[in-house]
């Protein structure tokens, strides 16, 4: 039966096949659901034992969670894929479901996917096409996500603005796939935390980051001071001015470091504090790599900030 | 005679025997009140009539004893590894009946929270790797595991900054093939050869180094206490129950064996007895029991007669070591990864305020002793500075801030983890033995106990190996890159 439709259906197009025609493959979930039968196995008794919770914040929770769920599967890594098309293409590929723009370095045109559903990209492999710039914002991007940039090492812009997914460990994938990163973009997400700004130092020719409107980001400022000393040419969009620091540096790491208070009930002998310090007397309150003077805010070199518009 | 013999003529005056009528009775441990554990069965009446009874007696809530008399998987210690298994047996479904008896709820000396909290994935032993990952790969997700409906998303602060692992000439090979096999395990780690660590590490001193490995991607370090906190938290949510106590016995149920030799005792553990702060010891018969009590794992073995009755025993004892915080205003600042040189000592940033924490692992002849936990600073000038401020020349500017020491769980024998049950008394699990991995482990120990438990096999990562038998087979699996 299903080669007579399959005849009957060759020369339209690939994908509709799939949805009309059951795949050749099955495994044995889906054989079971085919057949209409159900065995109980030591798996299926979680969904006794699980407690739903049916008040209205429940049910909301479990419908994002489900979301959340089909969105990793949707946007999951297949190596064959890659292997098929070259990883840019596949890559740009998924993009594109995901309403993002794509650039390649032969020419200066954003790449969206047309209203009808098609996409513009072309099908076989092209050695000459390596993707350069990514546009993703507000989108539903994932983690699973990131693994399509792998062997995409010639792209150079990234955005992920006000993409409510993203976390520090996509930055920490994109340090993997793409170190030569020249524009950043994370402005607007959530639970972007310090820990991008601890390793946007890996991006050697990082040119520009953008991390407007960034909660979870508490120490922007002095972040951008140490990252200036690294990366000279960078640029940050986002950071005011260090005279918005509530607490001087000392006392902030003082109370949120839980590693620095560990110790503290433990007094040091005499002998072993007298012995180093020589020059270290002039580590001042606010104990930062530059030189301090004694007022609390930093007197630094300007920085290169610029407020965005 | 016999008069004579019987009538005995009293060598102390009659004063003195006077006050030494009552014999004098040596401080002993106060008297407990002794709570049974539930020994008969519940029929369903039984159960529906304990349901109602609030409503009749006017209680909101039907009272709990303190210590449940009852409980399917008991924990013994609450730190990472107790509170990872609870996790793990509730995620699915109430299907376990969980508790957890930790007699120290500030966590004063707990490994877990006295630890550097660091993740590395650069291991001797393939299993040791996947178990690093599988944390790693926890903690990328942790907001979808852990939160608690209706509260705030919990933090933990992964830094993700990678472990350096320096080697001389005479070990570069070994640490060759070491990336090659974690890189076929799938961690993204790498080789940095003298050229490459001069140019990334200015500040480094590379005398004696030929090359090091540098782990890319999932690597650093995290708070131990924010992710105990938030796994406690969501564990309240599931259901599992937290009593303080103190573990004092193990009881027993004996089983005839009918052998060619005769009549043999076969024992069981029943249960344990457990020493309440309210001054009461209640009995709590469980299913399984699962010995997470981390350093003094040992003892608490030895009470359930292993290494009493059975042999061999369980290897593990506390070690003291000590973590060292330091001042040093010209240190290296963003690009310092977590460095481990070759004799051993460790160091890594803290914060941006040049602070740094360091330490090193004491040679066997010279291991402190673990009565308490202050610290030896006569250790850091002799080893762990030296050490460091000739790998990291800025350090010879450095001040001592504090420090502080904590317990490893070491296992003495290979330094590995043990676990699984006991050959003898099989509802006896062990988690024990991490020997100053525990933190990076933890969470794969505790989903490996749960499927332990559920599937009587392990399907997330094979820990067959390192059972507790290996000890009587004389089978111990070396792990080389001990920090």
């Amino acid at each position: 039966m299903t080669t007579v439709l399959k005849r009957c259906l060759r020369g339209t197009m690939q994908t509709q096949l799939h949805s009309v025609c059951c795949p050749k493959v099955f495994s044995l979930e889906q054989k079971r659901h085919i057949r209409w039968k159900f065995s109980w196995d030591e798996n299926h008794l979680f969904y006794l034992w699980k407690t739903y919770n049916i008040s209205p914040t429940g049910i909301k929770d479990t419908m994002l969670r489900s979301e959340r769920e089909g969105f990793i599967n949707e946007q999951r890594y297949i190596p064959a894929k890659a292997l098929q098309r070259g990883p840019d293409l596949a890559a740009a590929d998924m993009i594109l479901n995901f309403n993002g723009r794509v650039k390649f370095n032969n020419d200066d045109v954003w790449y969206k996917t047309y209203e009808k559903g098609t996409s513009p990209l072309p099908q076989s492999f092209r050695p000459d096409l390596k993707l350069e710039a990514v546009d993703l914002a507000d989108s539903n991007w994932m983690l699973t996500g990131m693994d399509h940039l792998h062997g995409c090492e010639h792209v150079v812009f990234v955005s992920l603005a006000r993409c409510k997914y993203v976390t520090d460990w996509f930055i920490a994938q994109l340090v993997l796939h793409c170190p030569n990163l020249k524009y950043l973009d994370v402005s607007g997400c959530p639970e972007i935390t310090d820990a991008t700004m601890e390793m946007a130092y890996k991006f050697r020719h990082l040119q520009i980051l953008n991390i407007t409107d960034c909660q979870g980001i508490k120490q922007g400022e002095v972040f951008s001071v140490f990252l200036e000393d690294l990366l000279p040419e960078l640029i940050i969009i986002g950071v005011d001015s260090l005279s918005k620091m509530e607490l001087p540096l000392h006392e902030y790491e003082q109370q949120n470091s839980r590693f620095l208070n560990l110790g503290m009930s433990a007094s040091i002998p005499e002998q072993i504090v007298g012995l180093r310090s020589e020059t270290s007397e002039k580590s001042t309150v606010v104990n930062c790599k530059l030189n301090m003077s004694d007022s609390v805010e930093l007197k630094v070199e300007p920085l290169k900030t610029e407020s965005v518009c | 005679m016999l008069q004579a013999f019987a009538r005995r003529a009293p060598s102390i005056s009659v004063r003195a025997r006077c006050l030494c009528t009552k014999p004098p009775t040596s401080p002993g441990p106060p008297e407990r009140e002794y709570v049974q554990p539930s020994t008969e069965e519940k029929s369903a009446l039984k159960i529906l009539k304990d349901e109602f009874r609030p409503l009749f007696t006017g209680e909101a809530v039907g009272v709990e004893k303190a210590v449940p008399r009852r409980t399917d998987v008991l924990i013994i210690g609450g730190g990472l590894v107790g509170t990872a298994a609870a996790y793990f047996l509730k995620a699915h479904g109430e299907m376990f009946d969980v508790t957890i008896v930790e007699r120290d709820y500030g966590y004063t000396r707990a490994s877990t929270m006295l630890s550097c909290g660091g993740v590395r994935h650069q291991f001797t032993i393939p299993e040791n790797v996947q178990m690093s990952m599988f944390t790693t790969e926890f903690l990328k997700h942790y907001k979808e595991h852990l939160t608690v409906l209706g509260q705030d998303p919990p933090h933990v602060d992964f830094h993700h900054q990678g472990y350096l692992f320096l080697a001389p000439e005479n070990r570069a090979q070994l640490l060759l093939d070491c990336v090659k096999m974690q890189r076929a395990q799938g961690a993204k780690t790498v080789i940095l050869s003298k050229a490459q660590l001069a140019e990334k590490y200015p500040w480094m001193n590379l005398d004696g180094i030929e090359c090091a490995s540098y782990g890319t991607e999932g690597e650093g370090w995290f708070d131990p206490w924010q992710l105990v906190h938030a796994l406690k938290g969501k564990n309240i949510q599931l259901g599992v129950r937290y009593c303080q106590g103190e573990v004092v016995k193990f009881r027993y149920d004996s089983v005839p064996l009918y052998t060619s030799g005769g009549i043999a005792e076969k024992k069981r553990i029943l249960g344990v007895d457990v020493d309440h702060p309210d001054g009461k010891r209640y009995g709590c018969d469980a299913a399984v029991i699962i010995n997470s009590a981390g350093p003094w794992a040992g003892e608490v073995a030895r009470m359930a007669g292993i290494g009493v009755d059975v042999f061999p025993e369980l290897p593990v004892e506390p070690r003291k070591r000590y973590v060292y915080t330091v001042h040093c205003p010209d240190g290296p600042t963003l690009d310092c990864p977590f460095l481990i040189d070759t004799s051993g000592a460790y160091i890594r940033r803290e914060g941006l305020g040049g602070n740094y924490i360091c330490g090193a692992s004491p040679s066997e002849e010279a291991e402190p002793s673990i009565a308490n936990l202050d610290v030896d600073y006569e250790f850091y000038q002799e080893v762990v500075w030296p050490s460091i401020a000739h790998r990291v020349p800025a350090f010879n500017n450095s001040k001592l801030k504090c420090a502080w020491a904590g317990y490893y769980d070491y296992n003495t024998v290979d330094q590995n983890l043990i676990i699984g049950s006991h050959p003898e008394y099989r509802n006896f699990l062990f988690a024990n033995g991490m020997s100053g991995h525990g933190v990076q482990q933890g969470l794969a120990i505790g989903r490996a106990l749960f499927e332990y438990i559920y599937y009587s096999k392990y399907k997330t990562i094979d820990l067959s190996m390192f059972d507790f038998a290996r000890f009587a087979e004389r089978r111990p699996i070396l792990e080389q890159a001990i920090v």
